[in-house]
């Protein structure tokens, strides 16, 4: 039986609680049963830096199994950097050490006396002191904890010095990379003075029906292994695709300027990252993709450093829209960011605005700390960071996130610090001409964001008959055309639901390329675990349910049509290149967004319809049963 | 160096999207139409020797069309 814990950090108490199978069937797990807990647990209007605020880490229903890449992490709560539905997702070991210590869901509320630690082992919970590893970053924390507790198998997530300064977008970190960056979880983990989680067991998890299992797990690793883009991501990591990003020209450049990168050509190519700085690759748990490159800096002015990364997005961040040609200084600031515990894409996307702030002279060395902010320099990517984290000069304006820092700077730098209308950061891809991604995008729980909206196959403006088969209904293959768009944004957003659900790594899912997987693979594998017998249409639905129930925690704090709409800069036209004098048109998209919310039973505001919250059997939330 | 660790099969050469036939490609080619089933892409190369479909061609894909 799948177990939850809550642990109150203020009276120090930890009670659990089964898990009934009716509640699994219904959310699954990870993000499923987090965004139940959320909904559940919080009320309208809840202080994100409250301490009723509660975290809540979810691993995946899967997670811990023998199923291919599923060793996801879900941290949840409303986000210190939006004031929204917040939640973040991250790799690594974690997930399963937590599931073979005993629980599948921790709730942590309360905000602890001093600094303090979990210890979580073969179903305890132990609160230790932490007021030692207050002040180190997130690697030496994890080292300690391990070496304190005497075992280096330990698996530990954690805060920096940024969590602990209440940086809005501070992020909560496993080993060298694996991050849950975006929405600040950081934040509110520093919020409750917990520095870290840490985990170990030795308990085993027994699926139902195992020989099905490995016979599915086999025949999916023969597949995916057989797959070029598996032998690619596996060798090269995914940040190969800069080089497709930019040929369809997509990427940020210099804060959205411009949208294609010539000068990135020989300077931040695959083979010199190869040939320059990677050492080794590695993998999450349970993963043959090994997707992960360590690497280290030989020479220059970074030399000797060492870490992990990068990833596609962080790449992005820290060169097109920094307007960088350097690997060197793009690996150091991702480093600084790694160490201090703050999201690379949020830094990446305020950087490239206070860089645009300096070009247009709205801010100066006065502000800076006599930093020089100019496009490129390498030295203000990294220190920029420090200055972050402890509050210095600019540093100390910008540290409570890009909204708070839009209106402290004034005169108008709300058109260079760009955000969504849920408040996240825009990421540094260019999708005026995709009409699905944009819809997926906006329409997001936690703000716009990829990882949970962009339809990576509709750019590829595949065959009819294939999209058909994939999205189990005609789309319009051309992505300019608006026909069919809501409906690809639906299935991919419950997708990517039911695989933070289950704990499956995205890359294995259609978010990366067409031959992954979509909802077939996810269904067969939960019903080999759990002895259930669910169709992939059902397990839709169940991404459905999830979908709503973070959409009704929005809806509670009354958001509405109008967090759905685009950033004015998305209604721009382009100016340059291919896609010259295409924006998003607004009456063609509030078409688009009336389509969607019909798709999904909600009305003209967005909110979900009696009918559709009966039909997900929603209609009694808060029900209060975990 | 991408000949050293990509197969024999994905070395220089993609796969049609549509129907899965393999294609071999020139190095630095652009373009590249189905033997099998005349469906046309476009190429990006990632590096020497791994060529990747960016799309799918298609005479009215670029702005005019919406």
């Amino acid at each position: 039986m799948e177990q939850i814990a809550y642990i109150d950090l203020s009276s120090k108490r930890v009670s659990t609680k089964n898990i009934p199978d009716e509640m699994l069937q219904q959310y699954l797990g990870g993000r499923g049963i987090n965004a139940y807990l959320l909904y559940n647990h919080t009320k309208k209007g809840l202080d994100p830096m409250s301490p009723e605020n509660p975290l809540i880490i979810g691993a995946g229903l899967l997670g811990g199994h023998c199923v291919t890449a599923s060793g996801r992490i879900h941290i949840t709560g409303k986000s210190p950097d939006t004031g929204v539905y917040g939640d973040s997702n991250a790799g690594g070991y974690f997930a399963p050490e937590l599931k073979y210590a005993g629980f599948q869901h921790l709730v942590v509320k309360g905000k602890a006396d001093r600094p303090t630690y979990l210890w979580v082992h073969d179903g305890e919970i132990e609160l230790k002191d932490a007021s030692h590893l207050w002040g180190l970053d997130t690697y030496q924390t994890q080292l300690k904890i391990a070496e304190e507790l005497g075992d280096p198998e330990v698996k530990t997530i954690c805060i920096g010095p940024a969590g602990e300064n209440l940086v809005s977008f501070a992020c909560v970190r496993h080993w060298l990379k694996r991050t849950a960056g975006k929405s600040g979880m950081g934040c509110l983990m520093g919020s409750k003075q917990l520095k870290a989680i840490a985990a170990r067991g030795t308990r085993g998890l027994a699926a139902k029906r195992p020989e099905k299992l490995l016979e599915l797990t086999k025949k999916q690793y023969d597949y995916a292994r057989s797959t070029k883009i598996f032998q690619i991501a596996s060798r090269w990591s995914n940040f190969y695709a800069w080089v497709m990003s930019n040929e369809g020209e997509r990427l940020s450049v210099r804060n959205f300027q411009h949208h294609y990168f010539p000068e990135g050509y020989g300077n931040i190519d695959i083979d010199i990252f190869m040939r320059d700085y990677s050492e080794k690759m590695l993998a999450c748990f349970g993963c043959p993709m090994h997707c992960q490159h360590r690497y280290q800096i030989k020479t220059g002015p970074f030399a000797g450093l060492k870490g992990e990364g990068p990833e596609w997005m962080c790449q992005l961040f820290f060169c097109a829209n920094l307007g960088n040609t350097r690997y060197d200084s793009a690996l150091a600031s991702m480093e600084a960011c790694n160490r201090y515990g703050i999201d690379c894409s949020t830094y990446g996307a305020l950087l490239g605005g206070l860089m645009h702030l300096w070009q247009e002279g709205i801010i100066n060395e006065k502000d800076t700390g006599g930093l020089n902010l100019e496009w490129g320099n390498q030295q203000a990517m990294v220190e920029m960071v420090r200055q972050i984290v402890n509050r210095e000069h600019l540093g100390g304006i910008v540290a409570d996130g890009i909204v708070e820092a839009a209106k402290r700077i004034g005169k108008g730098s709300e058109q260079y610090l760009r955000t969504c209308g849920k408040g996240l950061h825009l990421e540094a891809g260019n999708v005026k001409m995709l009409r699905a991604s944009a819809l997926g995008f906006l329409t997001s729980n936690r703000g716009n964001d990829h990882l949970r909206g962009v339809v990576n196959l509709e750019f590829m403006n595949l065959p009819p008959k294939v999209l058909e088969d994939i999205f189990w209904r005609p789309v319009d293959p051309d992505q300019l055309s608006w026909q069919g768009k809501a409906w690809m944004a639906i299935w991919t957003q419950h997708l990517y639901s039911v695989s933070d659900a289950t704990g499956l790594c995205r890359f294995w899912t259609k978010f990366f390329a067409p031959d992954m997987f979509g909802f077939d693979e996810p269904t067969e594998m939960i019903n080999a675990v759990t002895g259930w017998d669910i169709s992939r249409e059902q397990l839709l639905e169940i991404g459905e349910r999830i979908w709503n129930i973070e959409r009704l925690f929005n809806v509670r704090d009354g958001l509405g049509r109008k967090h759905d709409m685009p950033p004015r800069l998305w209604v721009e036209p382009i100016k340059e290149g291919m896609y010259k004098g295409i924006g998003v048109d607004l009456d063609k998209y509030e078409k688009l967004l009336d389509e969607y919310y019909d798709l999904h039973g909600w009305d003209r505001e967005g909110n979900p319809t009696a009918e559709t919250l009966k039909r997900l059997n929603l209609e009694r939330e808060p029900s209060h049963i975990l | 160096m991408a000949k050293e660790f990509l197969r024999p099969e994905i070395y220089q050469r993609v796969r049609c999207l549509q129907c899965r036939q393999r294609m071999a490609l020139e190095p630095g080619q652009k373009e590249v139409y189905c033997p099998s089933c005349g469906e046309g892409w476009v190429i990006v190369w990632l590096t020497e020797g791994i060529p990747h479909i960016l799309r799918r061609i298609k005479p009215h894909y670029l702005p005019g069309k919406e």
